[in-house]
């Protein structure tokens, strides 16, 4: 990734806006979205892996030049600490053909493979916004063993879950509704075969579905196109206020960070 | 009622219960209990009591004269006097009354002697003269008079009651027509929603029923017009109300040849907007079609502004859209596209010449398939992923209707002037003895037009969907790439070349293509042709190699065939006779033949010339000075002066002896060397 060869970081920002629906609810809400956007929900089914860095936070120092030393007062230095570390994540989407016994046996032998892309979720900004703002990087992976790759940036595999539900896209917001499995035992690498469906369970018993509305921004420093993005989703959350209640998520508990 | 029946007035305070048998023992048990305190404190002896006590006090009540009757007593007179009195001043103040009566009302008469007689209490509230009285005749009891009052008042009476009766008639009657105008009006909309419309009401106005008949990916400008007001009309039929609704159209595509129409594409059977037959589903598809073909036409004129259409000749003047087919030199149009929307209900004379047209009809179909294809397009594009957001809005990118409708007529007709080319040139070629073969393949046939093998082919190479539709998408995608033809032709030397045999690769190869993108917009020809031939004519190292190459692209039609010619000329010459006859020299880069020689005893030099035209094969020979010769030789040198003594023709049907035969006769002219 820090080589000069490797492509520049596809990074951008998100507006985020979510909410909750009941797995009863779920499928009347789908097509009113259907309708709403005028178009056909897409499936989704995706891997997401996380990745722990394994190296202790560092405290950052300056090198080099010492220019700006002079300038600083004595708390200010104490006051940078330790930069903090975060988690990443490598995603996938699967075919659903994997996730039957005979499916995955077949991806054990390990046919083709699969096309990882390298996420990067911030923790969403501070700040009074009608949504929240985060930083993103996709990074897809052309070719190489990913997990190598995350090991090798002395970040260790810590879980894994499949992300199960649809998408649509409704002018600039990419509205989706997922809920999230996790398998009953699963094993330590990342890159390793799903286990069959009877063997996944759900995150959240209740099988409460999450509703993500998100527009993602190129430019974070122009503010024409956050307003834009915000007013966009505000229109979306006053047009679908009386079908679903989007919210404004707490920033922390989206937060990324390694505690 | 206590005193008809005395012993039963005694305590109950509820005398209906009194007749009442069921009257249960534990009720009156409660009730004396209630009413005595209990049985403790009743004794027979305090009940005597208690009811004489009673029929005393009520003979008191009821009989309080029995005790005056002693006529006499002091207590009697002064009762009568007491009556008598009372009874006086009963009447004085009566008599007052009446005097104070008429005085009253003679002071609204004679004022006077009226004062005198009123009391100063009537004086005191009531002003003078404020009674009066008027003399009234009694009237008479008229009993016609009555019998007529009867009559007019049962008149009126039954008249009331027929207006009550008849407006209750007429609403009765006027909500029957309310409900069958109602269903009417449902069952005309659910006929509609069962055919597939969507049915909506309008938000915010519930009363109000809209159809969306346009498709959901039209354009801003069309997505308002997909949609129409179902109102009633007075009998309950739906009105489609489109509001400021042009008239239906169509889209009418024409082909003229110079100036004349040669045929129309089909014109749907318009339905007169005024007859009634027309049912509200018609109405809908009507209104569907005419947007779909404005739409189209709107699309089409769009895209004949792109700068790559309007420098092939597409232009859009006085609401007729120009395709050329084909451009000749001078770049003006011989033959056309017209494309134009009319009114549905014009007539046919209005319409114009009706002859119909495949090529027309093929056209129109074509790009109805593609306004289609784009939509699909576009709802493609909305359903995947946006771009990050950016400050300009997202670019809309231009349909694709005309440019693929335009790259097959390109195609077709670069195509057919370059058959015409090499089959006329096998003919030439054949009549000089030299059989060639001609074979043209690609993505459409030799006449232009896709064959039914390829279109098989071309299925057969799209995924096996659920639904016709996208098979039909799939296929307009295929369709819209650009076309390849490839044409080979063999030369003359791979039949009669040199003794070693016929050679495979002695072909020239044209491959036509036609770009639908937007830097090259247009056909290309790529010409290949053997660099052994090449190498042969420029062994001599002649400067003009480098402008040949084994491959060669060029632009026009024209300029292939001079370059063909030329090649064949080159293989004439070079490969089949110049390989045969060795006497004879090559010089130049050119197809042309020397020889220097002695002809009956005289040194001669004869050039030999072949030219290949699409016509015609021609040899012509010119006899000149040795010298001349030699030094032409030498020098390479491109002019030779010399007068032409003779010239043969090839033209493709005259069965004269063939090239070889010809040659072979000029060199027999020659003296052999002994």
């Amino acid at each position: 990734m820090t080589s000069n060869n490797a492509p520049p970081l596809n990074s951008l920002h998100e507006l985020l806006l979510f909410g909750t629906v009941s797995a009863t609810r779920q499928p009347a809400l789908l097509r009113i979205l259907a309708g709403y956007a005028g178009l056909q929900p897409h499936a989704i089914l995706e891997l997401h892996a996380y990745f722990k860095p394994t190296r202790s936070p560092t405290v950052v120092q300056q090198r080099g030049g010492s220019q700006g030393i002079t300038g600083l007062k004595p708390g200010q230095q104490a006051q940078a600490g330790p930069k903090d570390l975060y988690f990443w994540q490598l995603v996938r989407n699967v075919e659903e053909d994997e996730l039957t016994d005979a499916g995955s046996d077949a991806a054990s032998s390990g046919t083709k493979p699969h096309k990882w892309q390298l996420q990067f979720r911030d923790t969403p900004e501070p700040g009074k916004r009608s949504a929240a703002i985060r930083f993103a990087v996709n990074q897809d992976v052309v070719h190489g063993d990913p997990e190598a790759y995350m090991q090798a940036m002395e970040y260790r595999y810590q879980s894994r879950h499949l992300l199960e539900g649809h998408r649509l896209v409704y002018n600039n917001v990419v509205i989706s509704l997922y809920r999230a499995f996790v398998p009953r035992e699963d094993s330590a690498t990342a890159l390793s075969p799903l286990p069959p469906r009877s063997q996944l369970q759900l995150l959240d018993p209740s099988g409460t579905y999450i509703v993500e509305a998100n527009i993602r921004l190129s430019d974070r420093s122009n503010p024409t196109i956050i307003n834009t993005g915000l007013k966009e989703l505000d229109r979306l959350r006053t047009q679908l206020r009386d079908i679903i209640d989007l919210k404004v998520p707490d920033r922390l508990k989206l937060d990324t960070r390694v505690k | 009622m206590a005193a008809s029946n005395p012993s039963s007035f005694t305590l109950s305070l509820h005398p209906h219960l009194q007749s009442d048998s069921a009257d249960s023992l534990k009720d009156v048990i409660g009730r004396i209990s209630t009413q005595r305190g209990g049985f403790r404190h009743l004794t027979e002896e305090s009940l005597q009591q208690e009811i004489v006590e009673d029929t005393q006090v009520e003979d008191v009540a009821t009989e309080p004269e029995t005790q005056d009757e002693e006529k006499g007593t002091v207590r009697y007179i002064a009762t009568k006097r007491a009556e008598m009195l009372a009874h006086l001043s009963a009447g004085l103040n009566e008599t007052l009354m009446a005097l104070d009566m008429v005085a009253l009302l003679q002071s609204k008469y004679n004022p006077k002697h009226g004062e005198l007689g009123i009391s100063p209490a009537l004086k005191q509230h009531v002003p003078l003269g404020t009674l009066a009285y008027d003399i009234w005749e009694m009237p008479l009891r008229d009993e016609a008079q009555m019998e007529e009052d009867n009559l007019v008042k049962m008149g009126w009476k039954i008249k009331s009651l027929k207006s009550a009766s008849d407006s209750l008639l007429s609403s009765a009657e006027r909500l029957k027509s309310d409900v069958q105008r109602e269903v009417k009006y449902w069952e005309h909309l659910l006929s509609v929603s069962q055919h597939g419309w969507p049915i909506y009401q309008r938000p915010g106005d519930l009363r109000t029923m809209l159809v969306k008949f346009g498709p959901s990916e039209a354009g801003p400008i069309f997505e308002r017009r997909g949609v129409a007001v179902l109102r009633p009309s007075g009998d309950g039929s739906i009105i489609l109300d489109q509001g400021l609704a042009q008239p239906p159209k169509t889209l009418r595509v024409r082909v003229k040849q110079g100036n004349h129409i040669k045929g129309t594409s089909k014109i749907q059977t318009s339905l007169s907007p005024s007859s009634d037959e027309v049912t509200l589903e018609q109405h809908v598809h009507r209104a569907r079609d005419s947007l779909f073909e404005e739409e189209l036409f709107h699309e089409m004129v769009g895209e004949a502004r792109e700068q790559e259409l309007q420098s092939i000749g597409v232009r859009y003047q006085q609401g007729i859209l120009h395709l050329p087919i084909h451009l000749n030199e001078d770049l003006v149009c011989d033959d056309e596209i017209l494309v134009d929307l009319v009114p549905l209900d014009s007539s046919p004379a209005r319409i114009g010449d009706t002859a119909k047209d495949p090529l027309a009809q093929y056209v129109a179909t074509a790009l109805r398939l593609l306004l289609s294809h784009s939509y699909r397009l576009r709802l493609l594009r909305r359903s995947q992923l946006p771009p990050p957001l950016t400050v300009e809005p997202r670019p809309v990118p231009p349909s694709s209707i005309v440019r693929p409708v335009m790259v097959h007529l390109r195609h077709s007709a670069a195509l057919k002037q370059l058959r015409s080319y090499l089959t006329d040139i096998t003919r030439v070629l054949d009549s000089a003895g030299f059989p060639v073969s001609l074979s043209i393949q690609g993505t459409t046939n030799g006449s232009g037009t896709m064959s039914l093998t390829k279109l098989e082919e071309l299925l057969a190479t799209i995924k096996p969907h659920s639904t016709p539709n996208l098979i039909m998408h799939d296929l307009v995608e295929a369709l819209s790439q650009p076309l390849k033809t490839s044409a080979t032709l063999t030369l003359p030397s791979s039949t009669h070349g040199l003794e070693s045999g016929a050679r495979m690769d002695a072909y020239i190869g044209v491959d036509v293509i036609t770009h639908l993108g937007a830097k090259p917009f247009g056909t290309e020809y790529v010409v290949s042709v053997p660099t052994s031939l090449l190498d042969t004519v420029y062994k001599q190292g002649n400067s003009a190699s480098a402008v040949f190459r084994k491959q060669m692209t060029f632009s026009t039609c024209p300029e292939i065939i001079a370059y063909a010619n030329n090649i064949l000329s080159l293989d004439l010459v070079y490969e089949v006779l110049a390989s045969k006859f060795k006497e004879y020299d090559t010089f130049g880069g050119l197809p042309q033949l020397l020889r220097t020689g002695q002809r009956r005893g005289e040194a001669v030099s004869v050039r030999c010339l072949v030219h290949v035209t699409k016509d015609a094969l021609k040899l012509s020979t010119r006899e000149m000075d040795t010298e001349v010769g030699r030094d032409a030789l030498d020098r390479s040198t491109r002019r030779v002066e010399g007068t032409e003594s003779r010239a043969y023709r090839w033209d493709g049907h005259a069965a004269r002896p063939s090239l070889l035969d010809t040659f072979k006769r000029l060199n027999a002219q020659f003296d052999t060397p002994s």
